[in-house]
């Protein structure tokens, strides 16, 4: 028997009151409310897809909307693979079939407004829906103007291939169209920003495509901040994999751009001092996603702060904002952390519309990068809610030293951990 | 056990009689803390721990087999790749939970 065999069956107790049996006994069986009500999702990524799955399965009476623009999702994770032609766009795209057979409406529109007070959010072609509970899962929007030009220069000169599809074939297509000896200059943000681990695991998988096809070349990470997520395990990995390929200049080091020539191909940074490159991937500054800036939800630095129990908005009632949108304390903004916010969302919802109290918060974040095709390091943590704040209890990065073996099925668990997220995430 | 009413077949193989004898009551949560601990693991274990190559199942593992190994890899004792990162994150209680669950189904 399952936990949904008894969940169901206890429902049944429920409605049943009190039952007799054992020899005349009788005992209460406290009654379980089955959740009912109307939860609206917003958002079909890794946060707003896992939300509205494990509503449904946890409130089976919950009626569930998800509402995504698009009508096919490409994944983050992965999409450096297509980047260094190891894999193909359709390899990291997921449809919405399987959860709308689950029993959850899926629209596909565009949300205009959020009206937090009136509980209900505007459609661009479908008119608006009323909520009783609204789930948010926005993603991240970009910082324009906090580096000069950004935003000429990343559509087509300087492509951030950072929310992938066309950008990221078009960085590919430069990548490939580059000479033997050029120059490729990735410019990450400055923290916070969507997957951590991302430019590094770029640059690594862009170095193992060179070293095959243009093994003179160069790969420049000018970086806006102090240090980097796996720094050490990165740049051990590098050294083993690709020797000098690969160099990373901190901020203090002259890693601060601050104007974009997109004509010129060259970045200029706090010193005055000039990069040229062949090959540049500008990813810009990031705020959390433009419908809940709108909507007035964020703070004063662009994120939005949230009751990181529940995920509640700090400034709407009945609003919840999950994913790399949302302030979440020491969990970092990656796929698995917002699958691991839904879930918890969810939990909550489907415990106060059933008037229970939401089982205590548990959080963990799984997340692999590839150093080479078969070399892979990880970052895992668990982490609890102390004091109304999320913070680490355990965990750490791998271990530098490890042998090739480990890494090698480091790569392999990668995969592995992809097929499971994707399938709990899009069924 | 097929004379029994299946309501009542069904607490003895939850291995509440017991507690329904000595007079307490089962607080049916909404979602129990179980499902909620469990629905991490589920993220690389497959949604209903079927596992996801290389990544082993842990649908149907033994109990007191589950809580041994969780507690293995927090130890070192027992070497993998992320495991022990994850296993020194729960309490000796929450492990139990997350095994009866897991051997459950």
């Amino acid at each position: 028997m399952n936990a949904y065999d008894r969940r169901d069956f206890l429902r049944l107790m429920g409605a049943a009151g009190t039952v007799t049996g054992l020899g005349g006994l009788v005992w209460p069986v406290e009654a379980l409310a089955a959740a009912s009500g109307k939860v609206v999702v917003v958002g079909g990524g890794f946060g707003g897809a896992t939300c509205a799955r494990y509503l449904k399965r946890w409130g089976p009476q919950l009626d569930v909307t998800l509402v995504e623009r698009n009508t096919s999702y490409i994944t983050c994770p992965f999409s450096n693979e297509v980047l260094a032609g190891n894999l193909e766009m359709s390899d990291i795209t997921h449809e919405y079939g399987n959860i709308a057979a689950q029993g959850i409406k899926v629209v596909h529109d565009e949300v205009t407004a959020i009206d937090a007070a009136g509980k209900s959010i505007s459609l661009q072609n479908s008119g608006s829906i009323k909520f009783d509970k609204l789930v948010v899962s926005p993603g991240i929007a970009f910082k324009w103007g906090a580096i000069e030009n950004d935003r000429a220069a990343v559509q087509q000169a300087m492509p951030h291939a950072w929310k992938p599809g066309e950008q990221t074939l078009l960085l590919r297509k430069q990548l490939r169209a580059m000479r033997d000896g050029g120059t490729v200059v990735i410019v990450p943000p400055k923290k916070p920003f969507r997957c951590p681990p991302g430019p590094y695991e770029r640059a690594s998988l862009i170095a193992h495509y060179l070293k095959s096809n243009k093994p003179k070349s160069k790969i420049l990470i000018v970086d806006a901040n102090p240090s980097h997520s796996k720094q050490a395990a990165f740049h051990e990995g590098w050294k083993k994999e690709y020797g000098n390929m690969i160099e990373w200049i901190k901020d203090t080091d002259g890693g601060v751009i601050t104007s974009a020539d997109p004509a010129n191909m060259t970045l200029r940074n706090d010193f005055g001092d000039e990069y040229k490159a062949d090959v540049i991937n500008l990813i810009p500054y990031q705020k959390a996603g433009a419908l809940v800036e709108a909507a007035g939800l964020t703070n004063k630095d662009g994120w939005c702060s949230v009751d990181m129990g529940t995920f509640e908005s700090m400034e709407a009632s009945d609003v919840h904002i999950i994913g790399d949108a949302c302030v979440a304390g020491a969990m970092p903004k990656s796929g698995h952390s917002a699958a691991a916010q839904a879930k918890n969302c969810a939990a909550a919802i489907v415990s106060i519309l059933a008037g229970d109290k939401p089982p205590e918060p548990t959080y963990a974040n799984t997340c692999y990068s590839l150093v080479g095709p078969r070399y892979g390091i990880s970052v895992a943590a668990v982490y609890r809610l102390q004091d109304g704040v999320i913070v680490k209890v355990s965990g750490g990065v791998s271990k530098v030293g490890n042998k090739a073996r480990v890494h090698k099925n480091e790569a392999r668990f990668a995969r592995g951990w992809y097929k499971s997220i994707t399938s709990d995430t899009f069924g | 056990m097929s004379s029994l009413p299946k309501a009542i077949a069904i607490w003895i193989v939850l291995g509440l009689a017991g507690s329904l004898v000595s007079g307490q009551v089962f607080a049916a949560d909404a979602v129990s803390r179980a499902e909620l601990l469990a629905s991490m693991c589920v993220t690389c274990h497959g949604s209903n721990g079927e596992g996801a190559k290389p990544i082993p199942g842990i649908a149907g593992e033994e109990a007191e087999e589950f809580v041994d190994l969780m507690r293995a890899f927090a130890s070192g004792e027992e070497p993998t790749s992320i495991m022990d990162r994850h296993a020194q994150g729960y309490t000796e209680a929450e492990l139990k939970l997350l095994a009866e669950y897991f051997s459950r189904l």
